[in-house]
């Protein structure tokens, strides 16, 4: 998965630390997630959307990577 | 954007009073000898080696005897819970050491017990779980370093 973590935390002016702090998770875990290299699980996710006041998918989006020609995330209208 | 990467976060980790690391270091002290002594004392050793026996015995269980009285003593004032630490990557890494690392126990012990059948060895059980827990142990250890180093 995709994130904007680190520049919401920017926005923010918050340190990796202080960000791992609120959500109760080590400063490691904020560095694996924002280089991508660690997708959070859910509860951890839902944690980092409510700390943002932002909706999950303006925090994450999938790896486009691979995916199968015609499938498709959108909606449409 | 603060650059928290090269941080240290020790400036920010509570510290145990010093107290703590006296208590460590007598009861710790204190533990090794006593185990020390009823090694010497129940095994056996002739009464002129018992002073050699005792100092070695003393050095062999000194890093268990100073870990736990450290955990007793100073982790309770200087560890900080994670309220979430089962969500952490570090919780991750370890489950894929030690799942990775079973399933090289089963290879290795599978082969050693084809091995050994068809050799028609005999082995001491003591012998070899002295070979096969540090192994297993040194398994899991080297790979949750290589995640470490590779996810971080």
């Amino acid at each position: 998965m995709r994130n904007s973590i680190a520049a919401l935390r920017a926005e923010h002016g918050w340190s990796q630390a202080h960000l791992a702090g609120l959500l109760g998770v080590s400063r490691q875990t904020m560095i694996s997630i924002e280089r991508g290299r660690f997708d959070p699980s859910l509860p951890l996710a839902f944690r980092l959307a409510r700390t943002f006041e932002r909706p999950i998918e303006d925090l994450f989006s999938p790896d486009t990577d691979g995916e199968e020609p015609g499938r498709s995330c959108t909606v449409d209208p | 954007m603060r650059n928290d990467d090269a941080a240290s976060t020790s400036a920010t980790r509570p510290r145990a009073p010093r107290s703590a690391y006296v208590l460590t270091a007598v009861v710790g002290l204190a533990a090794c000898a006593a185990l020390a002594g009823i090694t010497v004392h129940f095994g056996g050793t002739p009464v002129a080696d018992r002073p050699m026996h005792l100092a070695l015995s003393m050095v062999v269980y000194a890093p268990v005897a100073f870990a736990v009285a450290w955990f007793l003593f100073v982790a309770r004032h200087t560890a900080v819970p994670e309220p979430h630490a089962e969500d952490g990557v570090e919780r991750g890494w370890l489950e894929r050491a030690t799942s990775a690392a079973f399933l090289d126990l089963l290879t290795v012990l599978g082969l050693a017990l084809a091995v050994l059948a068809i050799g028609q060895v005999d082995l001491d059980a003591t012998t070899l779980l002295l070979v096969v827990v540090p192994a297993a142990m040194a398994d899991v250890a080297v790979r949750y370093l290589v995640l470490r180093r590779r996810e971080s």
